[in-house]
């Protein structure tokens, strides 16, 4: 009768390392990329692919990277913050160096026959510098923020060179989620965006433009130390933003063009730009309650959508599993970030909880982004969907990134007993 | 909270911190999360729940070609079951544009180029069209009636896999060739307009262009069948979805008889006239020819440029002259003889002398043998009278003239419904008023009278003037389709004119034969027969030879009208027609007796 007992005895001593670890996110991160890998050898049925196990496995050593750092001390990393920063600049400057092509854009290195996209790992690699930084100060006065948005603004180039629209913006989303968690005063963040914004507003509805200069001036006037001089910088900054819009969208690639806007009217281009994105609605539309069930979507299985197991996965979803499987797919992103939150505002010490922030900072974006230009809400900018996509380099980011927070749940304050 | 953050209190900074608002930070960030999530929710509530329905439909659009299938349009028989139109099966070949460049479709045309409907150029732009009007999956015909040596290079070169295929088709076949082609028609394929008109009618749907095609068009077309199959968005075929068979055309049987017609057709020869034959107490028409004619095959796989002058050009081919209004003549004189008698100024006993020539306004309207002393109806009409019917012309005037002709049958509506006919005329005086602008003269009654002048009917219309002459007195509707007979709609229409007129005419229409105008009809080769030539003269060279006939005179069964264009006197050129025409009926079956049944097994 004491086997038993035994057995469990053990059984406690070989998950003690891990037992204040988020299990329920955990379990949902693993859910989701099961169901990518569903949604994933749906789309491959036909042709026999192998990605949907190489995207199990790929999450299976990911996983194991994730409970090894789970164990391991995060706050360790304090003192590594330089050299991670180091290395994803070497990895970033290396793409452009020896980078693969594809796409018009310089994205993957060739390790040993395995296709690396340091701008994924890049991400993590940002989080974590980015979390040593304002653990040490925060950003609550402006020098110390724009010495956080210097810091930033080398990776984030060399992503944009790339050149890679979206994994830039889902950096300015971390950055931007961790310098408001790092105390930076949200009327600065407001001015930081205020010309991007005033730029679109000024060609879309002009007196919108005039409501938001004026917004921004009081704004500035707030929350700047030097009221009237900043007031009046932030509006006339904002003024004059409307030629500087134009200014910014020549810099653009045509096809970064073509993205941002067809979005909004995909019909303009049937054929070319708007396919994805025409075919990708309809075959979310089509999937209606229910779906139409695994491996019946006949938009999936007869390819009119291209990408479709990477950043056009949730088509696939959309129309296999319908509404109902669209919604759970949302939800379970929703308690993940939830998940995320509750870790941040949970941790012993700043440097973890701006971990978890920032990983929730490139999850959030990326998942709405990704199911938004799915359903006709964003515009394409090639940001996969976390943990449904296929892409091994993101998959590993992700766990790395997930393996961050968990260790950083998983040594938050303890309670002995 | 704060205390949570042992940094913030030992932070290095010199300035003061104030410790982050968690609760509110996190607050936000819970919204931040939350409102997009939200949006997104809503959007895919309306995508996948409200327009859901219409999103599947177009995945289902996306998926599956429609190909149609069409039916064999039904034959078409003469009254004795004789095939005069039917369908062969072919094959044919199409693609639909899709999302290919035109350098890769330059590459899988080409090696067929010998085997296209059209250079390979003018479906390059045909596709470049579709496909910038988004039409990825609208068929288009490439080939038809696709060779062997064509079928090859398509399984060679695996064209399937391309999204090209192979369809049966049938395609019209006119046995008889020239035989009866004015009364046929042709068919073509519905162009632009047709098929925005009926958005039911499949791609390269067959509707009958002219004459019975178009005129049975409904009962022939059948329904067309379809097959949906599903191509992949690069176009290729995975399974078939579904199958309708098509329904193939009714058979429709005519009441014309392909040997009087082809005997009628071969008397007109190369000359331009003519013919029309109907069964005299229900209007069915048993020969309508009409020379020159054409070759409706020629329609079936798509005219040449060069065959359409022609069909448009020198001896207008296309025209149907059995439907044309020619100067009567004098075989009008039957119409003038009953308007005579029926106006109640002459009985069918009356007398009148008759002269060399009757002067008028200064000129002379001559009789063109002189004159043939007092005579009656039968006697007038036997010989041709000119004098006579001057005479009776002038007494009861146009109006009536024009009314009894009429009632007889010129210048009413044409109920065949063929198209490329016309309806003929008689002038009155009000007409000649409206339509020249020119006051009526006596000369112009005179001319009247015996059909010349501006008086026009067609040779169906003076068949029908003929036949109400031996059948009572009813006016008969003409009609081609054998279930027209029944229709209350060609019910013959009477027409009030008395017995005793009706019989002086036809005493004297038979007298033509035996003592008259038309004494070759008589030589005992046919049965005896009753009839009246005519010779009417046109503005520029020979007359026109007319001829209007029954048979047999005892016992009348059919009606004929003849006329030759520049054919000279209608005794000599004209009767001969009408006699080939009568002589092919009595080879035919009896009157009365019950049609054969068709050939498929209906009626």
């Amino acid at each position: 009768m004491a086997a038993p007992t035994l057995r469990r005895f053990r059984w406690r001593t070989l998950i003690q390392p891990w037992m204040e670890m988020d299990w329920i996110l955990l379990l949902l991160v693993v859910l989701m990329t099961c169901l990518g890998s569903v949604a994933i050898r749906s789309v491959e049925i036909k042709s026999d692919g192998g990605n949907w196990i190489r995207h199990l496995t790929t999450a299976g050593v990911g996983l194991v990277m994730a409970l090894g750092i789970a164990r391991y001390r995060y706050d360790n990393l304090l003192r590594f913050k330089w050299v991670i920063y180091g290395l994803t600049n070497l990895s970033l400057v290396a793409v452009k160096l020896v980078g693969t092509t594809a796409l018009g854009a310089e994205r993957w290195i060739a390790i040993g026959g395995v296709h690396i996209q340091p701008s994924e790992f890049a991400k993590v690699g940002i989080i974590l510098t980015l979390a040593a930084m304002l653990h040490q100060s925060t950003a609550s006065t402006l020098p110390r923020m724009f010495q956080v948005l210097g810091i930033t603004a080398v990776p984030w180039a060399l992503v944009f060179i790339q050149p890679s629209l979206g994994t830039s913006l889902v950096i300015a989303s971390i950055c931007f989620g961790m310098l408001y968690w790092g105390n930076a005063n949200p009327g600065w963040l407001l001015l930081l965006v205020s010309p991007l914004v005033a730029a679109i507003l000024f060609n879309l509805y002009i007196p919108a433009w005039l409501a938001w200069v004026s917004l921004i001036g009081v704004v500035a006037w707030v929350s700047l130390p030097w009221s009237a001089i900043g007031a009046l910088g932030a509006v006339t900054l904002n003024a004059v933003s409307g030629g500087l819009g134009k200014i910014f969208w020549d810099i653009l690639q045509p096809y970064q063009k073509a993205r941002i806007t067809m979005f909004l009217n995909p019909d303009q281009d049937p054929m070319g730009g708007g396919y994805h994105l025409i075919q990708s609605r309809i075959a979310i539309g089509a999937g209606e309650l229910w779906g139409k069930g695994v491996n019946q979507g006949t938009q999936t299985q007869l390819n009119f959508i291209p990408e479709q197991d990477t950043d056009f996965i949730f088509a696939a979803i959309g129309e296999e599993f319908g509404f109902i499987g669209s919604m759970l797919v949302l939800i379970g992103f929703w308690l993940i970030c939830l998940r995320l939150v509750w870790i941040a505002q949970g941790a012993k010490d700043n440097f973890g909880s701006l971990i978890a922030i920032g990983v929730l900072g490139m999850l959030v974006f990326q998942v709405v982004i990704n199911i938004g230009m799915t359903i006709g809400l964003a515009p394409i900018t090639g940001i996969p969907l976390p943990l449904l996509s296929y892409g091994r380099s993101a998959m590993v980011t992700n766990f790395l990134a997930i393996g961050l927070v968990e260790s950083v749940a998983n040594h938050r304050q303890r309670f002995k007993f | 909270m704060g205390s949570r953050f042992p940094t913030l209190r030992r932070g290095r900074s010199s300035q003061i911190e104030a410790p982050p608002n968690r609760i509110l930070q996190t607050a936000i960030f819970v919204g931040l999360v939350s409102l997009p999530m939200l949006g997104i929710g809503l959007r895919l509530v309306d995508l996948q729940l409200q327009q859901g329905a219409t999103f599947r439909e177009k995945a289902e659009l996306n998926r599956s070609r429609r190909t149609p299938i069409p039916a064999a349009r039904g034959p078409v028989y003469d009254r004795q079951g004789k095939l005069l139109a039917g369908s062969q099966l072919t094959r044919s070949m199409y693609l639909t544009p899709q999302r290919r460049s035109l350098d890769q479709w330059r590459r899988i045309l080409m090696p067929l180029e010998a085997h296209l409907e059209h250079p390979v150029e003018e479906f390059l732009r045909e596709i470049a069209e579709k496909q910038r009007e988004g039409q990825l999956e609208q068929p288009i015909r490439i080939a038809r009636q696709v060779s062997e040596e064509g079928f090859v290079i398509f399984a060679e070169q695996n064209l399937q896999t391309q999204g090209l295929w192979l369809q049966t088709e049938a395609s019209r076949q006119y046995p008889q060739n020239e035989t009866a082609a004015h009364v046929l028609g042709y068919t073509g394929e519905a162009t632009a307009e047709e098929m925005e008109a009926n958005p039911k009618f499949p791609v390269g749907m067959i509707v009958g262009r002219a004459g019975v095609e178009r005129l049975a068009d409904k009962e022939l077309r059948g329904k067309w069948g379809y097959e949906r199959l599903e191509a992949d968005a690069k176009g290729t075929i995975n399974r078939r979805l579904d199958r309708r068979k098509p329904i193939s055309g009714s058979p429709v049987r005519l009441t014309l008889d392909l040997a009087m017609q082809k005997t009628a057709e071969d008397a007109l020869g190369n000359r331009r006239g003519g013919v029309a034959a109907i069964e005299i107490k229900t209007g069915r028409v048993l020969a309508l020819a009409s020379q020159p004619g054409f070759d409706p095959n020629l329609f079936t796989d798509g005219l040449t440029a060069a065959e359409w002058e022609q069909l448009r050009g020198k001896g207008t081919p296309l025209l149907n002259r059995a439907l044309q209004g020619y100067p009567p003549g004098s075989t009008f004189k039957v119409a003038t003889a009953i308007a005579g008698m029926q106006s109640g100024k002459y009985t069918p006993s009356s007398r009148i002398p008759t002269f060399n020539a009757i002067v008028l306004g200064g000129h002379a309207f001559r009789e063109h043998s002189g004159s043939y002393g007092v005579i009656g109806f039968e006697d007038a009409l036997a010989y041709s009278s000119n004098t006579f019917f001057y005479q009776i012309g002038l007494k009861i005037g146009p109006e009536a003239i024009a009314h009894w002709s009429r009632q007889l049958g010129i210048g009413q509506p044409l109920q065949l419904g063929i198209g490329g006919g016309a309806v003929g005329s008689v002038p009155t005086p009000a007409t000649k008023e409206e339509k020249h602008g020119a006051p009526w003269y006596a000369g112009d009654t005179v001319s009247m009278s015996i059909g010349q002048g501006v008086v026009l009917g067609t040779p169906l219309e003076l068949a029908v003037m003929t036949a109400a002459v031996v059948n009572g007195g009813n006016r008969v509707i003409p009609h081609l389709l054998d279930s027209q007979t029944a229709d209350p709609a060609y019910r013959p229409q009477p027409t009030g004119i008395d017995a005793n007129v009706l019989k002086v005419v036809r005493d004297g229409m038979v007298a033509v034969v035996t003592r008259g105008t038309a004494k070759n009809l008589g030589d005992g080769s046919i049965p005896l027969n009753g009839g009246k030539t005519g010779t009417a003269e046109v503005p520029n060279g020979r007359s026109n030879a007319m001829f209007v006939g029954f048979a047999p005179a005892n016992d009348p069964q059919i009606a004929i009208a003849v006329a030759v264009e520049n054919g000279g006197y209608g005794g000599a050129v004209a009767a001969p027609i009408a006699k080939a025409v009568y002589g092919a009926y009595f080879k035919g079956p009896k009157a009365g007796s019950p049609l054969p049944p068709l050939p498929d097994g209906s009626q």
